[in-house]
């Protein structure tokens, strides 16, 4: 055997007959799905307010859940249930979350979702690869897969594809993730609740149709097939202390024969080697959990973060030279820059609508609370006797991204999702202890976090969904838009909160014009109009594009409406106009 | 692995390569194509693979894996043909197929048993000539 097999979670000798338990938790999970349908049923979304979807969810609708995290935390602590009741809550938790928005909008969601749709086809079109499009052409892999994908299935199925993405991809983060929790916990109830945490504070949204997602999943698997299948005692290297790093019980071999030890490891290179191609931050992430790995001396592979450093430094070498030129001094210049990535990821973020910083007023809290609580599992596990910090080290390791650069204000955010592994473990352990003695304690804890995130996850999650939905019109009006402007014209938006670049991507050019609007300086916008080389530019206003100025620049409402009407003054002709979206033109025949 | 699996799953493998390549050459629309052209690119590649490494695991970390391994198949694949600008889906599901069917070929019992004894063979060789 080479991986672990799903430990059974024991049967204890009071307990219900298991045939009574299973028939009670199935029954359970079955109301809180149809709790859940049901008031997804009811949902209008033309009523939502900048509090995102939880303002239109119906009640009922967040009792599914609700359910099922009293049913998860009864089965989890009473020790009756087999493990394929407890899966059975896991994945039906990341249905309820992570389905929503599939059943209850109209079109796949999120602007840079449609971005890669266009990419994608700009491979099956023209058949290569051309670097100097755009950095996505660098680093290519997810949309060389996507290519494949939609043109094997058919491609009437890409939408489809495009909008179960988030669900699929969360479910296959399950197993890889349950490698990673095994190798740190042998207690199987300490595994599933940070599993359950895991997917209940995943609230990132950085699991749509995209590079990120897939390497993202990669990244979950390579750790936990490098911990569970390399693993070894610790031995940290010099000057750390080998007594803060040994574990409670041994590190179990995997058994592994030389063949076996080598495909394995030629999966790891292989899977690091198409991360690498697909994604630009991810291979860093892994490589910093990996050598945390090499440096205590965790893992017998020491030599991987080499081959992985080799694989990374020829991939930036040789593949990404167009980019690299451009962009070269711009990045090395951001590394250490600390208080440029404080300022786009902390401070300029927080602007916008009352109620849009009451949801980042939650966002940070529940990042606090999922950190402070893992402070908690630490402390509880030092308590237990467990000195082992390797997990506190690795949860921690991520952390180092932060030195290398802003990431367009993003990278706090991919920090918390590469560290969410760790921290859900941690979590855990505050809940679950060692010494797992005083049941109805544990019960209290688990459902007291269980509640306190999935609330946190309701609002986190979708409190942009105002401006991430995409209405049918605003899909009709901007397919309208590629029909209507010849190619080589500059489209124009009032915001980047605008979903195009679908179509014959690399044949337009882009342009936004949130700060001339802002300031109202409508004679700038026409100007931007009127440089279009071609001579064809269209400005496009939308529903999405109101919502971002109202949550994220705090208009009031009326303000947009007046924007318009200055719009409207100018020498452009309107093309199209439906109830979410308005089409200008300028030609300088016409403008 | 139980001699069940040992014969169903490579031939429910070619199978469903054999299908996707027919129905991809067709040029046939409809479930059957998404049904057949997802289970190939996202199933079947990393399913051989660990099969030949004959890697014991439960079946959630055995889907995970193969698909993940699958993946990254599928993306060398595609990044070859696009980067040589022979890029065809036609090419695309031929390649994989070929790959899928070495793959299934190097684990048939007499092949796998050539292989492992000309590696002992190979061992001891070189084992003798660092002796002498």
């Amino acid at each position: 055997m080479t991986l672990p097999a799903i430990a059974r979670i024991g049967r204890e000798p009071t307990q219900l007959p298991l045939a009574i338990s299973g028939a009670l938790a199935l029954g359970v999970v079955a109301v809180a799905f149809a709790l859940w349908s049901t008031g997804l049923n009811a949902v209008d979304l033309s009523r939502m307010n900048d509090l995102g979807l939880i303002s239109v969810l119906p009640p009922v609708t967040v009792a599914g859940p609700l359910l099922l995290t009293i049913s998860f935390a009864f089965h989890l602590v009473s020790g009756r249930p087999r493990t394929w009741l407890i899966l059975l809550h896991v994945v039906s938790l990341i249905v309820m979350l992570y389905a929503i928005p599939i059943i209850v909008e109209e079109a796949p969601r999120f602007n840079v979702t449609w971005r890669h749709i266009g990419i994608s086809d700009v491979l099956s079109r023209t058949r290569g690869i051309d670097p100097t499009i755009d950095a996505y052409f660098s680093w290519p892999g997810f949309f060389a897969l996507s290519a494949l994908l939609t043109e094997v299935a058919g491609r009437e199925v890409t939408l489809d594809l495009v909008e179960w993405a988030p669900l699929a991809f969360n479910l296959l983060y399950l197993p890889a993730l349950l490698l990673i929790l095994r190798a740190a916990s042998g207690d199987e109830r300490v595994v599933w609740l940070g599993a359950w945490i895991f997917f209940v504070a995943n609230w990132i949204g950085q699991d749509y149709y995209s590079p990120q997602a897939f390497a993202y999943f990669c990244y979950l698997l390579i750790i936990g097939v490098v911990l569970t299948s390399f693993g070894r005692d610790p031995d940290p290297i010099w000057p750390l202390p080998r007594a803060w790093f040994w574990p409670r019980d041994r590190v179990e071999e995997a058994g592994l024969g030389p063949r076996q030890r080598a495909a394995l490891f030629a999966i790891l290179i292989g899977l690091f080697a198409v991360v690498t191609a697909s994604h630009q931050l991810t291979p860093f992430a892994i490589l910093g959990v990996v050598i945390a790995l090499v440096v205590l001396r965790r893992i017998t592979t020491t030599g991987l973060p080499i081959v992985m450093i080799v694989i990374v430094g020829t991939w930036l070498s040789y593949m990404t030279v167009t980019y690299l030129q451009g962009h070269l001094g711009d990045m090395v210049q951001r590394i250490g820059n600390v208080d440029t990535a404080v300022a786009a990821n902390l401070t300029d973020r927080f602007v916008g609508s009352e109620q849009h910083l009451y949801v980042l007023g939650i966002r940070t809290g529940t990042t606090v609370f999922l950190w402070g609580l893992a402070g908690v599992g630490v402390l509880r596990r030092l308590a237990a006797g467990d000195r082992d910090l390797t997990w506190p080290f690795l949860a921690a390791a991520p952390f180092a991204l932060f030195v290398l650069q802003e990431y367009g204000g993003e990278i706090l955010l991919r920090i918390y999702l590469f560290s969410l592994p760790f921290m859900a473990l941690l979590a855990s352990n505050a809940a679950i202890g060692h010494t797992f003695r005083h049941r109805r304690l544990a019960f209290a804890g688990v459902l007291f976090i269980g509640v306190v995130l999935l609330g946190g996850y309701l609002v986190s999650r979708y409190g942009n969904e105002r401006m991430d939905l995409i209405t049918r019109a605003e899909l009709t009006g901007m397919e309208r838009l590629y029909e209507i402007a010849p190619r080589g014209s500059t489209l124009v938006a009032a915001s980047d909160q605008v979903f195009w670049r679908f179509r014959d991507y690399e044949h337009y050019r882009y342009a936004v014009v949130t700060d001339e609007l802002l300031e109202s300086d409508f004679s700038a916008v026409f100007e931007r109009l009127a440089a279009s080389p071609n001579g064809h530019a269209y400005l496009v206003l939308s529903r999405a594009q109101r919502a971002a100025f109202e949550l994220r620049h705090g208009m009031q409402p009326g303000e947009w409406d007046s924007l318009v009407q200055g719009v409207d003054r100018l020498p452009l002709s309107r093309v199209f106009a439906n109830e979410d979206v308005t089409i200008y033109a300028f030609t300088e025949e016409g403008g | 692995m139980t001699n069940h699996r040992r014969l169903v799953e490579p031939i429910a493998m070619l199978a469903i390569a054999e299908a996707t390549e027919l129905i991809v050459f067709a040029n046939g629309q409809g479930p059957i194509r998404v049904l057949f052209g997802l289970a190939f690119t996202l199933l079947v590649p990393g399913w051989a693979v660990l099969r030949l490494i004959r890697l014991e695991t439960d079946l959630l970390t055995w889907l995970g894996l193969a698909v993940a391994v699958s993946c990254a198949v599928d993306i060398g694949v595609s990044l070859t043909l696009l980067y040589l600008e022979a890029w065809s889906i036609q090419l695309a599901v031929t390649l994989l197929v070929v790959i899928v069917m070495v793959l299934i070929a190097l684990d048939l019992p007499f092949i796998h048993d050539r292989i492992r004894m000309a590696a002992a063979t190979t061992v001891i060789r070189l084992n003798r000539g660092r002796t002498q």
